[in-house]
Parts: structure tokens; sequence; C-alpha cells
């Protein structure tokens, strides 16, 4: 009884080792299967009525367009300047040409446009002959001031971020005239002592840049 | 048009069919610096042993520096490194004309590109050119959405030549050569009349910085400074003067005779 006991309990124990051999042999050789590398597992495939074609927004884009504009007002807050703004180039012997009347201020139509990436390029007298032009006070505009240029509903403000003075024969050239990836306007006028013959020796340069929106 | 010049190494600059245009009549030349190595870190440009840029990174294109017209060894190394030379070049450049050099290519085998810019201006028209500097992309055609190509077959390191179009508003296709796929569409190209373009194609198609283009103006219509003075405060301050020496001189003559008086009496 006792052996037979044991002799069924043998039986049974076996026949579970049976299960878990048959099972895991199963289960390695389904998996074997799934993982043999000359039998890819395939994909089942949609029927396309249409053949699948990229859309305009699923191509890799880049956007270049900006909102520049040529500038017909130029507004300086803190020094009050309030200007109106005209077109100018180069004069006979090459250099940027200055607008018609004192009280207003020159772009130099060969640089950039406002709010485009270059350098935006005014000129404005300090004086004429007989006291103050426009940019008489351009030297107290301190740093981080706002300088505004318009078009009917256009606008780019800029901030100030340097006022430097050079000897004409010093003035950065390349910095105000030079294509550039920067977005600034490069506000000039006359400074320092003054000759009959020569003019004014220095030249007052003040750089601000685009105020991204 | 077919890419041109692809011209590395030895940087033998000499073209002569570009006016040259003079900032003021002075020899100087105008050179720009652009980092197109994708896994370079920033890095620091020695012009003849002095720094003149320093820690440009991937895609920073530098402002034009003036140099006098010469001959000059140009280094790269990483920022704040002055004692590793990345890659160095020599350099010749003529008064009057702008450059553009640019460090192209992985890290492991970066080299300096050069290239001549057009600052020879058009009314109304734009000169376009396309650079190749993105180093795993295949040969590209550059197209108008959906035409045929302005650019044709340019390979990694190309530089095509300049062509001419109107001034406007274009929507361009980067392609590779000879398809009809377009690798990068770009939107929106606003080409102004009278200037002059470069299209840097820079990044990786596989991996980070992503392939896109850099679109600079070249050169530039350089100009003197403007006079812009007459002398009206100069003279005004003189007059200042001159009337507050005229105060002054009628105060000490006043006091004068108001002494003798006062001593008189």
């Amino acid at each position: 009884m006792r052996q037979q006991l044991d002799s069924t309990s043998f039986v049974v124990r076996s026949k579970t080792l049976k299960l878990i051999v048959i099972g895991s042999l199963t289960f390695l050789i389904w998996s074997a299967h799934a993982q043999a590398p000359d039998e890819p597992f395939v994909m089942p495939t949609a029927e396309f009525a249409e053949p699948l074609v990229l859309t305009s927004e699923q191509v890799d884009r880049q956007s270049f367009h900006t909102n520049s504009f040529i500038p017909s007002r130029l507004l300086i807050p803190s020094i009050d300047v309030d200007a109106s703004i005209e077109a100018v180039g180069k004069d006979d012997v090459g250099r940027m040409d200055t607008p018609s009347d004192e009280d207003r201020v020159g772009w130099y139509r060969y640089g950039a446009k406002a709010g485009a990436t270059g350098n935006v390029v005014l000129s404005g007298h300090l004086d004429d002959l007989n006291g103050p032009a426009i940019f008489a006070n351009l030297d107290r505009l301190p740093i981080g001031e706002v300088v505004t240029l318009q078009q009917k509903g256009q606008v780019a403000t800029y901030e100030v971020v340097s006022v430097n003075r050079y000897r004409l024969e010093e003035v950065p050239l390349a910095s105000i005239f030079a294509a550039t990836q920067a977005k600034r306007i490069q506000l000039i006028t006359c400074a320092g002592p003054y000759d009959e013959k020569l003019g004014y020796r220095d030249r007052l340069v003040v750089t601000a840049h685009l105020i991204e929106t | 048009m077919k890419k041109l010049m692809s011209l590395l190494g030895t940087l033998a600059l000499a073209f002569a069919f570009v006016l040259p245009v003079s900032a003021d009549g002075h020899e100087n030349a105008m050179v720009r610096v652009l980092h197109a190595s994708p896994d370079a870190p920033a890095v620091d440009v020695y012009v003849d042993g002095e720094v003149a840029v320093e820690g440009a990174e991937f895609k920073d294109l530098t402002d034009y520096l003036t140099l006098p017209a010469g001959d000059y060894n140009v280094e790269i190394k990483p920022a704040g490194d002055a004692e590793t030379v990345v890659v160095a070049a020599d350099l010749s450049i003529e008064a009057g004309k702008f450059y553009t050099a640019a460090a192209i290519g992985q890290l492991e085998s970066i080299e300096i590109a050069a290239m001549e810019d057009d600052a020879n201006f058009e009314e109304g028209k734009s000169k376009v050119r396309v650079a190749h500097f993105a180093p795993d992309a295949p040969a590209v055609d550059v197209a108008p959405k959906g035409g045929d190509p302005l650019f044709s077959n340019l390979e990694f390191k190309a530089v095509s030549d300049y062509g001419t179009l109107d001034a406007g508003t274009y929507d361009l296709e980067v392609r590779p050569a000879g398809a009809t796929d377009v690798v990068k569409a770009l939107d929106g190209v606003a080409l102004e009349g009278g200037m002059n373009y470069t299209a840097f194609a820079i990044g990786l198609l596989e991996g980070e910085p992503a392939f896109e283009v850099l679109l600079a103006a070249d050169g530039g219509e350089m100009a003197m400074a403007p006079e812009t003075g007459e002398g009206g405060l100069a003279q005004t301050a003189s007059m200042n003067w001159l009337f507050a020496a005229a105060v002054v001189g009628a105060a000490a003559a006043g006091f004068y005779v108001f002494r003798r008086q006062k001593q008189d009496a």
C-alpha cells in the first residue's frame, strides 16, 4: 500500500515533469521559430486606395519669412526724437548721404530694411549752420533705451547696446555697412571739435539690437 | 549652374572677375568666419597668432573683420585653449574684396573652406549661391518648389557659382541630386534687389545638429561715414564764449569804475 502510494505519487510527479518538459520544449521551439532569421515576421499590410503622398506638413520645412519694411519714421522717446525718414544713398565722393532736411533722418537704402537681418543704417545731423539738428542729443542716449522704426502699421523696436565716438578715419565701416547676421540699427551723427575746413572731427555711432517679438 | 569651385586646403584665392568695392579706398579686405563643423566644440579663431574671434559655436557666422590685404595664417582652436590647433590654413586676401572662411566637416576630418564673396551688386537683382557643408548629406539640387533645379549636383564641400535671380520671395527645395523628393523645403526665402546671398547647407541629415540652411547676405555696399554737421553748434558755442567774455569784461570794467568811484569818494 505504501509502495503503491509511493508508485502512484511517482507516476503523478513524473507526469508533472513530462508536462513541464513538453511545455518548455514547446515554448523553446515556438520562441526559436519566432526568432528564426530566415522567416521574418511580416506585418499585415493595409490596402490604400491612393498611393501614400507626403503632404506639405510632413516635409521637413524651414521658414525664412520675415517682416521687414522701409522705415518712414524714427522714434527715440528718451531724447525726444520723432523724425520722418527719407531714403539716402551715397554722395559723389562715396560717403553715406544725409537727409535733405536737418530735422529728418536718412535711411541707407543699400543696407537692411527695418526688422530685417543686417545693418539698418540711419544718419542724422548734429547741427546746421544755426544750431542743433535732429541728432543733437544722440550722445546722451542711455544704453538699454528703446529706438523704434515705423511704417504705417509696422513697427520694429530696438534696444541700445552701445554708444561710441570715433575719429572720422577710425569709424568701423565694416561693422556699419557690411553684411551681418545680426539684426541691428546703426545711428550715425557728428561729434567732437569742429574745424571750418574739415568739419567735425568725430562720428558718434549708436548701435541698437532688434527686440524679437 | 554647376558647381564651380570647391576651394579647400591650400586656399589659393585669386579671382579677378569681381570688381573690388573698396570701403574707403584703403588697402583693406573683409573676412568673416563660419563654424560649420557639426561636432566641433566652440572655437576661437586666430589670425597670424592673434585672437580675432572668440567662442564661435556651430552655425555662427561672424561679422566681416577688416584686415589689410596680404597673406595670413588662420588657426582654429578650441575656445579658451590657445595650445591646441584644431585646423589651420593659409589665406591670401586682396584689397577691397570680401571672403568667407568656413570650418567644415566632422571634427576628425575638419577642413577650412575659403571663398570669395561677391560684393558687386545689381539693382533689382539678387545673386545667390549655395555652399554644401553638410558632411553626411548626398549630392543635392536646389530648385524652386516643383521646378527645375537652379543649382545641380552639389556635393559636400562644393560651393556653387553665383546665379542671378529677380528680387522676390521664393519657396525653394533641397533635393537629392536628380530626384524629386524633398530633403528640405525652404519657405519664403526673401531675396532683396541689389543684395547677394550665400545659402550654407549645414548640419547632419542623420543626427544632431540637424540639417538646415543658413541664408547670409554677402559683402555689403560700403560707404564712408556721412557728413552730419555744419558747425552751427560749434559756432553757437564760440558765440557763447564771446558773449561770456564780453560779460566778464563789462563786469570787470564796471567793478573797476565802481572801485575808482569809491576811492574818489
